[in-house]
């Protein structure tokens, strides 16, 4: 799959932006009917009064008056909420406006530890007090990995950095109280994903609730894990075809949920830089587009199904990177496949601030850092943000410090009048035009690199997109160590600090752990065993035959267990090869 | 005596995929002069203790990132102690999530020998120079005997440990008689260079002596007469022809098969040596997935050694041919992949019982293919491995003038259950029944 007709769309796109200044600086009608436009839009604002006395604005809207200026600025940005949505998807701020909720705000604290049981009581803590309840899950890394925590080898991993989930009754307690129509519930799991969403809807339902009403998305981008990650089950092209399987029947049976999140995340934390991050996950979210189309899905049923997950760093990138990634994809799925919802066309984007940007040494320095790479993201308005615990370089976050991590985000909202009062006040600020552009630039050079290779499936067959994120990753250690990237407390003012000792660390016992196993062992006792030999059967024949997996998944998962269900798919498909 | 060859196996912990850091680590060791295994990610206790006893290296190196090191760190050094170990030396990394207190504890408590932390890449390969420079072999071989016809996998490797000092010194002692210096291995090494070499020296004599007791050991592990044993297959080729998926794939399919009954199988993987620092990066080990993991193959039955070619050429080391015949003597099927680096690896040939030669379909035109001397043998067997690419079609038109239609295979390793590659094992254990 090559992204040629990407980067023609998106090189047309650039040329009629030209086209339209051109034609403004020379065709009097032309002229007035942007004029008669901007004055339409700019009028239909409305303003707000602050605690300050002053009256704001609630869109911000630059202080142009010519006529190629305007052509310039909705082209190149759009409007709030317009094409090509570089502002934003959305016209107005997050939050309440004019006493009316328009949105949710986007707060989405990530958590996970321990038993089912543990985790819950973690969500409802979260959410105390939270206009909207938005939770989202880490799994420890045998759920991840699809292994049971009855596994006898994996035993000391059991609970740690994430919640434990092996059987269809554990989904029932982590959630439980969460089976409500206006919960939102987002999982980060890849490789057991079918699994994990299908035990998550099975509950749903066994608690009243109705398909067509749950919230919520699942990570579930195998792409990514080629580049970054490394958490596969099976091979890459076996688990493209059952994330398709579980994203074509979603649209049908689960409208409101998004099975699979395009995340540059992992990218940029294996090492990527911010270029290469958009850049890639960009490509790894046309290979899902074209699967779809593929299996005949409609071009507007899958655009606004494929939400994304960037980081928010440091690096100035930042400011801008989810506008002008929102920008390449709302040309691509316009103008070179057709989609003419503008549901489609719009971006959604979750956004985490940077835990590689974290240090150990002088640990509550990470506060600050998380604070301004929010800043960061904000300004990007994104859909959901998930803050990073100052501890994290040492931990799993202690609730303490999540409690900072989500405070800072309501400080942004709630203290500061910019993101709950305005819609993009810094907007198309000339820093962020600069660094627009030139990622813009950068995407589409990244795209006709990865054509030359063969395209995106043979670029990542041939290692390319590990190979550059390697590169990063060195680059980035030894700008550390040179000092010509700057770390305070680390390369910068470093003398006389103190090591950190005193950070509380969470840690799951053994007899956490022992429960955890005993409950599995009882679950996988207590079944009729003609049922679980039934369901494994089933899976089997749906993956040797070539139907779909996660209509099997949904039927047997009450009774096959997470580790069942790993290993009935790998008899059939196969592990993943890794690669070094 | 010429200093010591340190090597050393290297992994990340089980359920942790981060293998960033231990991918550099393992180059500043190759760069260091040592000779390196990677072990790659997510591995149980069990896969690493098996893994450090099957390849009788002077230490161990543990990288953990997702937490949960302590028990780990633990459980290795316990289960090495368990099997009687010789070398138990464990060091480790993975960055900030050990903390200083824990490192603490696991150096002076624990009996970890050193926690590397984020920053101090450039101690590693000092360290283990200075630590880890003795001998690897730890007693006399002739205790060894019964264990390795036994089959113990401790005697098997300290066995194996013999043959590859055996070359190494004989290697020296072609270098001192050709009035060369023998190789700066290590700091013993620096040291006998400050002594004057003579082709008949006291130096010289020392390690003709050595060279006499390891052949004499080794020479009772020969095969007696007339009995044709286990068989060797030879997976030759280039460099990411897909050799070391090909051999994960017939050895997963040697345990489905009923046909092989209780037999053993082992793989000799042989990788390059640098030139520059005489270390080496030993990688295939990470690419045997079926054949390390108990979930998939009898793993008590499988044995895995990486080699160094230690300056050898034509795709093997000098040790190879008595490391087979170790392997022999302990009951093994044996599998020996060369490491490929595009001349012809031709050196398997006269060792392996059944060569097979890995192509791929970027392997170039008319010219190229009559250039592979292994393509000329008279019975040489070829799999085109993935075959799935474009030009496949091409380049086995070419090659079928020059391999017998039987003894060409279309292969596609890294796909599950591939047809060719069952052809491909059934071509090859016919003889099984």
């Amino acid at each position: 799959m090559t992204l040629s007709k990407i980067v023609k769309a998106n090189e047309d796109y650039d040329r009629q932006v030209e086209a339209s200044v051109e034609r403004a600086l020379r065709d009097e009608a032309y002229r007035q009917e942007l004029q008669k436009a901007w004055r339409e839009k700019t009028g239909a604002i409305g303003s707000r009064p602050l605690p300050t006395g002053i009256e704001l604005p609630l869109v911000a809207v630059p202080h142009i008056d010519h006529p190629a200026q305007v052509a310039r600025y909705l082209g190149e940005w759009g409007f709030p909420g317009e094409f090509p949505y570089g502002l934003s998807i959305y016209p107005r701020a997050f939050l309440i406006v004019d006493g009316k909720r328009e949105h949710e705000e986007p707060t989405r604290i990530f958590a996970g530890l321990g038993t089912p049981e543990m985790t819950n009581r973690r969500f409802r803590y979260i959410v105390q007090g939270q206009r909207s309840k938005r939770l989202s899950t880490a799994f420890d890394t045998n759920t991840l990995l699809g292994r049971g925590a009855d596994d006898p080898d994996y035993f000391c991993d059991v609970g740690e950095g994430g919640v434990s989930v092996s059987t269809y009754r554990d989904a029932l307690d982590l959630y439980d109280g969460f089976f409500q129509d206006d919960v939102s519930v987002s999982m980060t799991i890849n490789g057991p994903s079918l699994w994990m969403t299908a035990a998550r809807l099975q509950a749903a339902r066994e608690r009243g609730q109705d398909w067509r009403k749950i919230r919520g998305t699942s990570q579930t981008d195998p792409c990514k894990e080629d580049d970054a990650q490394n958490e596969l089950l099976f091979p890459l092209d076996k688990s493209i075809k059952l994330a398709m399987d579980m994203f074509e029947w979603c649209a049908r049976e689960a409208p409101l949920y998004y099975p699979i999140n395009v995340s540059g995340y992992h990218i940029e934390q294996k090492g990527a830089t911010p270029m290469q991050q958009a850049a890639f996950t960009l490509a790894n979210g046309f290979v899902y587009v074209e699967e779809a189309l593929a299996r005949g899905m409609n071009v507007n049923d899958v655009g606004r199904r494929l939400p994304f997950f960037f980081t928010s760093g440091m690096d100035i990138e930042y400011v801008a990177l989810l506008s002008a990634v929102r920008r390449v994809w709302a040309v691509a799925l316009r103008d070179a496949y057709g989609a003419d919802d503008p549901a489609a066309q719009k971006l959604k984007a979750h956004v985490q601030t940077s835990g590689r940007s974290l240090y150990e040494r002088e640990i509550l320095d990470n506060i600050s850092r998380t604070a301004l790479e929010l800043f960061y993201a904000l300004l990007n308005y994104p859909q959901a943000l998930h803050s990073n615990s100052y501890d994290e370089p040492i931990t799993t976050p202690t609730e303490g410090a999540v409690r900072i991590a989500s405070d800072a985000q309501s400080i942004l909202f709630e203290e500061m009048g910019g993101f709950k009062d305005m819609m993009g006040y810094l907007g198309d600020a000339s820093g962020r035009t600069r660094i627009y552009r030139g990622l813009i630039d950068g995407i589409l050079d990244y795209f006709r690199q990865i054509d030359e290779i063969g395209g995106v499936r043979q670029a990542k067959a041939e290692g390319f997109f590990r190979d550059e994120i390697a590169r990063s990753s060195a680059l980035y250690g030894e700008q550390v160590h040179d000092g010509t990237r700057a770390i305070v407390a680390v390369n910068r003012y470093a003398e006389g600090r103190q090591e950190n000792k005193a950070v509380p660390r969470v840690e799951i016992p053994d007899d956490v752990k022992r429960k955890r196993r005993d409950d599995v062992l009882r679950f996988k006792a207590r079944r009729d065993p003609g049922k679980v030999r039934d369901g494994v059967r089933r899976l089997r024949s749906a993956a040797e035959k070539g139907e779909n997996v996660f209509e099997a998944t949904l039927a047997v998962v009450k009774d096959v267990t997470i580790d069942e269900w790993t290993r009935a798919l790998q008899e059939v498909y196969g592990v993943y090869r890794r690669r070094i | 005596m010429p200093g010591n060859k340190i090597r050393g196996f290297i992994g990340v912990k089980s359920n942790d995929g981060h293998d960033a850091a231990i991918l550099v680590v393992a180059d500043i060791m190759k760069k260091g002069g040592i000779e390196v295994i990677l072990g790659g990610y997510d591995l149980t206790v069990d896969k690493f203790v098996r893994a450090v006893v099957q390849e009788g290296v002077h230490f161990a190196g543990i990288s953990s990132y997702n937490g949960g090191h302590m028990p780990f760190f633990r459980a290795v050094r316990d289960e090495l102690r368990r099997r009687d170990y010789p070398f138990l030396h464990i060091v480790g990394g993975g960055g900030a999530t050990i903390t200083p207190p824990e490192i603490e504890a696991l150096e002076r408590e624990e009996g970890i020998d050193k926690i590397f932390r984020s920053g101090e890449g450039h101690l590693v390969a000092p360290f283990i120079r200075e630590h880890y420079d003795f001998p690897a072999v730890n007693g006399h071989p002739e205790d060894l005997l019964e264990g390795v016809l036994d089959g113990n996998e401790l005697a098997i490797s300290q066995a194996l440990n013999v043959a590859e000092e055996k070359a190494r010194l004989e290697s020296a002692l072609e270098k001192i008689k050709a009035g060369l210096d023998w190789p700066e291995d290590s700091r013993a090494a620096r040291e006998a260079l400050d002594r004057p070499l003579e082709k008949d020296g006291p130096a010289a004599k020392e390690v003709l002596a050595q060279v006499r007791r390891y052949s004499d050991f080794l020479s009772k592990l020969d095969a007696p007469a007339g009995e044709s044993g286990t068989t060797v297959y030879g997976i030759a080729g280039r460099g990411g022809a897909g050799k070391s998926a090909l051999i994960d794939e017939l050895v997963l399919r040697f345990f489905k098969d009923a046909r092989a009954g209780r037999k053993k199988c082992a793989i000799l993987a042989v990788d390059p040596s640098s030139h520059s620092s005489g270390g080496a990066l030993l990688a295939d080990r990470i690419a045997y997935m079926y054949a390390t993991d108990k979930n998939w193959v009898d793993v008590g039955r499988t044995y895995v050694r990486s080699v160094a070619s230690r300056g050898h050429g034509q795709g093997i080391a000098r040790a190879l041919p008595d490391m087979v015949k170790i392997l022999k003597a302990a009951g093994y099927e044996i599998f020996v992949e060369t490491y490929g680096t595009g001349q012809p690896d031709s050196g398997i040939v006269g060792l392996v019982d059944k060569p097979v030669f890995v192509a791929t379909p970027d392997i170039g035109g008319a010219a190229q293919i009559a250039k592979e001397e292994m393509l000329n043998l008279p019975g040489a067997t070829v799999a085109l491995n993935k075959s799935e690419l474009p030009g496949a079609r091409h380049v086995s038109s070419l090659l079928r003038g020059r391999v017998a239609e039987e003894r060409l295979f279309l292969t596609t390793a890294i796909e599950h259950d591939n047809a060719g590659v069952n052809r491909l094992y059934r071509f090859l254990t016919e003889h099984y029944s």
